[in-house]
């Protein structure tokens, strides 16, 4: 695949945005208390990190924002708080994917959880900060390990189904550098 | 391996450093902005969600339906004892029908009789359910009525049975309405028969907790609770629901509405009543004179 045309490249950014769609459609979902909504893993932030790490041109940083901000109104979190974490996160993780390149899944996994935990923790913090009321903790260390247990599947699923996968050492983005 | 960046990415590297800079900054301006000046930007959230979410209407209206056959498929395994429990409840109701059919010829002719002229402006419209709040933390529903339908915030939201919530938050043609059962909730109450007023807080469980109940010791598992309209803001008597009591010993409301299967709503619409806010000039304040008059 050393021959990337730029209308795949466009393509593959609309998919990262209609899968964060339909996360949040589902979350949308008028189907009343139901109990697995609490536990629920952040998914949309697998699917930023996933890409992230894999192809990076697929998710510009500008998208990565947009969506994430999106998200934040449509599921009435606080504006903006966590749409900054997370494109700290997106961008730190994305300058250090040289790094997991070589390496195996377990310690792009242990790097991801880690970054995943600090923005947790971090969002807790500057809502004390604000004097916002913060969730239980109990409810956000569970959704925590949601989030990082679901990881795996996200990168299974973006590996196999939409075919975003570590470049090889000869491809190039459209643009013409190395990815 | 040596760094792999080309001439390009280390040309591009500030600007991009630049860039990330800017949208936190703006993030984080935006998340304080929230903090201090909460309504404006709730209003902006507001008009966001009135642009995006009708949109998405055909493809979560199909999927909510799939979602709802597979939950009743469950139900089906007991399908015998549900259509005669059915049936029993069928008979109940048209008994209460004849009941209800009576008391109303009676309230109408007593109220001729003394020449009583209710309230005409409880005139309601009634929307769908389009999406829950997406949080686990906030209870709400959005509705698929607006500004445009002449909602305003404040007004209460019943579906068939019960009191639902209230409108917080209006788009031009969705609306917010604000669950019994989430935090933010309190609602002044009246419990019948005793007549005893109360306040009804939402604690993100499907039964909420009563406070501020001066004797306890004249309420009893099972009464009804109705708004009490204390404030001016809601209408009275509005069926909330039945009182239990938990096992630690704490009143809690058995809501009367169907919080599971929220599909129609009924918003009230009630005109704001006259204030009064001047003494009629009964008492008249000499301002001019001192004290010894």
């Amino acid at each position: 695949m050393a021959d990337q045309t730029a209308t795949h490249a466009w393509f593959m950014r609309l998919l990262y945005v209609v899968a964060c769609g339909i996360v949040i459609m589902f979350h949308l979902l008028p189907l009343g208390q139901v109990a697995w909504i609490t536990f629920s893993p952040d998914l949309i932030l697998c699917i930023t990190l996933a890409w992230v790490v894999r192809r990076p041109d697929y998710a510009p940083i500008l998208l990565i924002a947009g969506v994430a901000l999106l998200s934040d109104l449509l599921l009435m979190r606080v504006p903006g708080l966590w749409s900054a974490l997370v494109v700290l996160l997106a961008n730190r993780i994305g300058q250090k994917r040289h790094r997991m390149r070589s390496t195996g899944f377990g310690v792009e996994w242990a790097r991801v959880s880690s970054g995943i935990a600090a923005i947790f923790v971090i969002e807790r913090v500057a809502m004390s900060v604000l004097l916002i009321e913060t969730p239980p903790l109990t409810l956000s260390g569970a959704q925590f390990l949601a989030t990082v247990i679901v990881y795996p599947v996200v990168v299974a699923v973006t590996a196999g189904v939409f075919r975003v996968r570590k470049p090889a050492f000869i491809d190039t983005a459209a643009s013409g550098h190395r990815i | 391996m040596a760094q792999d960046r080309t001439n390009s990415d280390e040309y591009l590297l500030p600007i991009r450093r630049l860039l990330i800079g800017i949208l936190v900054f703006c993030f984080i301006l935006l998340a304080i902005v929230w903090r201090i000046d909460s309504p404006r930007v709730e209003r902006f959230r507001m008009a966001v969600i009135d642009r995006v979410v009708p949109n998405m209407e055909w493809a979560m209206v199909p999927v909510t339906a799939t979602l709802n056959i597979v939950r009743d498929f469950q139900s089906y395994a007991r399908i015998y004892e549900q259509n005669q429990e059915l049936r029993r409840e069928l008979q109940q109701m048209k008994a209460w029908k004849e009941a209800a059919l009576q008391l109303e010829l009676k309230n109408a002719r007593l109220l001729d009789l003394n020449n009583v002229r209710l309230d005409a402006d409880l005139t309601f419209v009634t929307g769908v359910v389009l999406t829950d709040s997406g949080s686990p933390f906030r209870r709400s529903v959005l509705l698929n009525i607006g500004a445009r339908d002449g909602l305003r915030d404040g007004q209460a939201a019943m579906d068939g049975i019960g009191l639902v919530g209230r409108i917080s938050g209006i788009g031009q043609e969705t609306s917010r309405v604000l669950l019994l059962t989430d935090t933010n909730s309190r609602l002044p109450i009246t419990i019948q028969p005793s007549g005893q007023t109360a306040i009804l807080f939402g604690d993100n469980s499907p039964t909420p907790v009563i406070d501020f109940l001066e004797k306890p010791e004249l309420v009893r598992a099972g009464d009804r609770v109705v708004t009490s309209g204390d404030g001016g803001v809601f209408p009275a008597d509005l069926l909330v629901g039945q009182l239990i009591e938990s096992r630690e010993g704490h009143y809690q409301v058995r809501l009367a509405a169907d919080f599971e299967r929220l599909a129609f709503l009924r918003v009230l619409r009630g005109v704001p009543k006259e204030e009064i806010d001047e003494f009629g000039e009964i008492i008249i304040f000499d301002e001019t004179a001192g004290p010894d008059g």
